[in-house]
């Protein structure tokens, strides 16, 4: 009864979000307050029935209930309760579903929360961003649907997927389900999908407020930069920890060493991110400087038109890669769906165009606004090498009927000196007065920092001279970081020299009247610390390979190995489980022993290499069990990897989760209303006449 | 289908039925105005700008990122622009507060002219009084209600 009720919400859905798309747009078009706020309602009983589609799906999921075809493709009887629940995103029909849902949740949070404000722009956000909504909740019902039962049809060699029995069709329930992919069966799996989800659901929100703007011709106005900036911190930050998440999962699941392989699927996620930084700087220019405003425009466009791409390429199977573990009839419906809106979004900017005028002009071409108008440009080039390098493979097939692949050193050779150029940006930024910034008063607030970082740079070649070429990359991340700091301490000491306040009295209301600045500071810290982690895996990994008897020893840089045995056992799961005992010293000092192991999951007949790992702030030792004797098992084979540095990255993840809550923490203006009394000038008139 | 799921179906469809008219029920015409353009919420957009471009300019000045020329020139600027913003939202208010005495004055003349309320007060009274109840004037035969 509960997948039929699930579906009954699925269906109502869907009507009621197509309804109040319509009302909402016809209601703002022909100032029809009824109407709008009967979309308004619609959008909140979208979000409910969702839920309840979703609960009554999750149920199912924990309660095994294999009379869902999508029930039977994710879960087993084998899977901890905790797999199954994240059986909801880990399979195709769930995860679209539960895009629908989250950006469900995203419009009925927008409005509860901003209903009263720019209510002239609202009719047409709701419109929009149900929009959105109206096209995933369709492809739930009518393509992908998580409620389809199997049914077997006299005649048929397959069985049937349908949610109504055809006539002569025979119910077919499995005693067992497939199970979700091993690759899926992780930790991590309840918190990667649904970060990413969350900010590809949540740029959606600013997106719908441009286009919302564009249609009533307030786009000249930036009431919808100001409405959608928190939104747009939260949406970023979670696709950013979507990312650093997505990259542990592979670091502990995929067996090879790294995080980031510039898979298709991974660019597919970074795109958006690329476009969306771009977008989140981009957008303090028009608020302050009344400028970049098509730039905006075009970069929100693109943004979502990526998050468009990025579901398309992980959800259709389109292009071959590690996570495209569905492939369905979904291709043409979302590309059509990509390439309308894409169309439409431009139609409407070219048809304003007009009206988006700068308010001033660049005065300088040394003044943040040129700066950061060149980094709007490293970032969309970033963004085209990694779009050129994601879809060349399938342009390539469709011409030739070969597949040629982009790999790594593509993305590095190309990628590389344009992210570079915007790290030295990032720390050069800070320094730059908007407007005007005169040279010579340039060169005495960057020499500390320059000096600072090629000393730090310098002190770091000088005891790793076996790599000249990481120098470079040393300093530039250096030199943000000494930037920074030194950039805080002058406020600190500026608000300590002129208000008389203590050290950290100063630190605390630095951040707090301008937590937006601060808390960016912070994020490009965590963003350096998480580039740690790529100079590192690009500079400084070692590894090796060895094939050893019980009790022979491997060595790399300063450790040893020593392999103990080899047991073999049935895993929790359907799994067959080979692990490997190592114990690792560093020199002669026992560190602790490492388990990598070769898990072997026979229903889905995959092999799973999961690695043996010790951590510390400076490195990993990451151990693969690669080979082994089938008799006897007294040798096997080892790789094994030492990653430098690669906790920065995931302690940078968690220091930008903290920048992103400073940044996007409401009530930074307060402050700022009551620093400033600034009177008309007929008061001012007035008052000077002695009235 | 299940009997249950439908019930259940057929409760979620009267509760989206009722949600969706709900506002065509209650008859109300409060948020007509709201979609049309409002005077002065773009000056007040241009108060916040300038005052956080005053901000920032004045604490980059304090951290010596400008130079006290440009200092003073912007900062004249930025403020002559800021109060031309408040200019605005001062006449902005005006009109506002004028549109609310207009509507007091027009309700008063209204309650006068239907001869519900005292002349004096404004209390309301009932068709039969002679005297107010609030103020106690008398009330002429002239001014008795008559339906």
């Amino acid at each position: 009864m509960l997948a039929e009720i699930g579906w009954i919400a699925l269906v109502l859905a869907f009507i009621v979000s197509a309804y109040s798309t319509i009302a909402a747009f016809r209601g703002g078009d022909e100032g029809r307050h009824q109407l709008v706020v009967s979309g308004r309602n619609g959008a909140l009983l979208t979000f409910a029935l969702l839920t309840v589609s979703v609960l009554t799906l999750t149920y199912s999921l924990v309660k095994m209930d294999f009379s869902l075809a999508y029930v039977a493709d994710v879960t087993s009887r084998s899977m901890s309760p905790f797999l199954r629940l994240t059986a909801l995103w880990g399979g195709q029909a769930g995860s679209i579903l539960f895009w629908g849902w989250l950006m469900s949740g995203f419009v009925a949070a927008l409005v509860i929360r901003k209903w009263e404000q720019n209510r002239e722009l609202m009719p047409y956000v709701l419109a929009v961003a149900l929009g959105t909504t109206v096209f995933f909740i369709g492809l739930s019902l009518f393509i992908s649907n998580p409620f389809d039962r199997l049914w077997h049809v006299p005649g048929a060699e397959e069985l049937t997927r349908a949610f109504f029995r055809s006539t002569g069709a025979m119910p077919y329930i499995p005693k067992d389900g497939q199970g979700l992919n091993p690759l899926l069966r992780h930790f991590g799996m309840i918190g990667h999908p649904p970060t990413t989800y969350i900010g590809f659901t949540g740029f959606v929100i600013p997106y719908a407020f441009a286009m919302a703007a564009l249609i009533t011709g307030k786009s000249n106005e930036d009431a919808w930069i100001r409405a959608t900036r928190r939104w747009t911190i939260v949406a970023w930050s979670f696709l950013s920890i979507g990312l650093v998440l997505g990259g542990r999962w592979a670091y502990d699941v995929l067996g090879w060493g790294g995080f980031w392989g510039w898979d298709p699927v991974e660019n597919a996620m970074l795109m958006p991110w690329l476009t969306g930084t771009a977008f989140l700087h981009s957008v303090m220019i028009q608020e302050k400087r009344g400028m970049l405003k098509i730039w905006n425009m075009i970069l929100i466009i693109l943004t979502y038109a990526l998050i468009l791409f990025g579901t398309f390429i992980t959800r259709t199977g389109v292009i071959s890669s590690v996570h495209s573990f569905a492939k369905s009839a979904l291709g043409p419906v979302f590309f059509a769906f990509i390439g309308l809106t894409f169309i439409w979004s431009l139609s409407l900017l070219f048809r304003r165009m007009g009206t988006l005028r700068a308010e001033h002009e660049v005065e300088s071409l040394l003044s943040r606004e040129s700066i950061f108008l060149l980094q709007n440009v490293l970032f969309l080039s970033i963004t085209f090498a990694v779009f050129w390098g994601t879809v060349f493979p399938m342009i390539s097939e469709l011409i030739t009927g070969t597949r040629i692949t982009v790999g790594p050193p593509f993305y590095t050779r190309v990628t590389g000196p344009l992210f570079a150029a915007l790290v030295i940006l990032m720390a050069i930024a800070p320094f730059i007065a908007w407007r005007k910034q005169p040279l010579r008063a340039l060169d005495s607030k960057l020499l500390f920092p320059a000096l600072g970082s090629i000393t730090v740079a310098s002190a770091w070649w000088i005891s790793h001279r076996q790599h000249p070429d990481s120098f470079f990359a040393l300093w530039v991340v250096s030199f943000v970081v000494v930037s920074i700091l030194y950039e805080i301490g002058r406020g600190v000491r500026a608000r300590v020299k002129s208000r008389g306040e203590g050290v950290f009295t100063a630190i605390g209301r630095l951040v707090g009247r301008d937590r937006r600045r601060y808390g960016g500071y912070l994020i490009h810290l965590a963003v350096i610390m998480i580039g740690m982690g790529f100079i590192g895996d690009a500079f400084f990994k070692v590894e090796t390979q060895g094939t050893v008897s019980v009790g022979e020893q491997i060595q790399i840089e300063g450790y040893k190995l020593r392999y103990d045995g080899l047991s073999q056992y049935m895993g929790e799961d359907g799994r067959e489980v080979l692990e490997a005992s190592v114990s690792l010293f560093n020199g002669d000092e026992f560190v602790k022993v490492l388990s990598p192991r070769r898990d072997y999951f026979v229903v889905q007949r995959q092999p799973v290499t999961i690695p043996g790992v010790y951590s510390s702030f400076k490195e990993d030792v990451y151990v693969l069990l690669v080979g082994w004797e089938e008799i006897g098992m007294d040798s096997s084979t080892f790789k094994v990897y030492i990653n430098p540095l690669i906790n920065w990255t995931w302690i940078g993840g968690l220091l930008l989760a903290v920048g992103a809550i400073i940044a996007a923490w409401p009530g930074g203006c307060i402050a700022l209303q009551r620093s400033y009394a600034i009177r008309p000038r007929s008061v001012e008139s007035r008052a000077a006449a002695g009235d | 289908m299940d009997l249950g799921a439908v019930l259940v179906g057929l409760a979620m469809l009267v509760v989206t039925v009722v949600v969706l008219a709900d506002p065509f029920v209650k008859s109300s015409d409060g948020g007509q105005r709201a979609y049309q353009s409002k005077r002065g919420l773009s000056a007040r957009m241009k108060k916040r700008t300038g005052l956080w471009a005053l901000r920032d300019l004045d604490f980059d000045h304090e951290l010596g990122k400008v130079s006290e020329q440009d200092y003073k020139v912007t900062r004249a600027q930025i403020l002559q622009e800021t109060a031309a913003a408040l200019e605005e939202i001062e006449k902005d208010e005006a009109a506002v507060e004028a549109n609310i005495e207009e509507e007091v004055r027009n309700l008063r003349r209204t309650a006068r002219e239907s001869g519900r309320y005292c002349h004096q007060c404004g209390q309301a009274r009932e068709q039969d009084d002679r005297f107010c109840t609030a103020c106690g004037v008398e009330f002429k035969m002239a001014e008795t209600l008559s339906e």
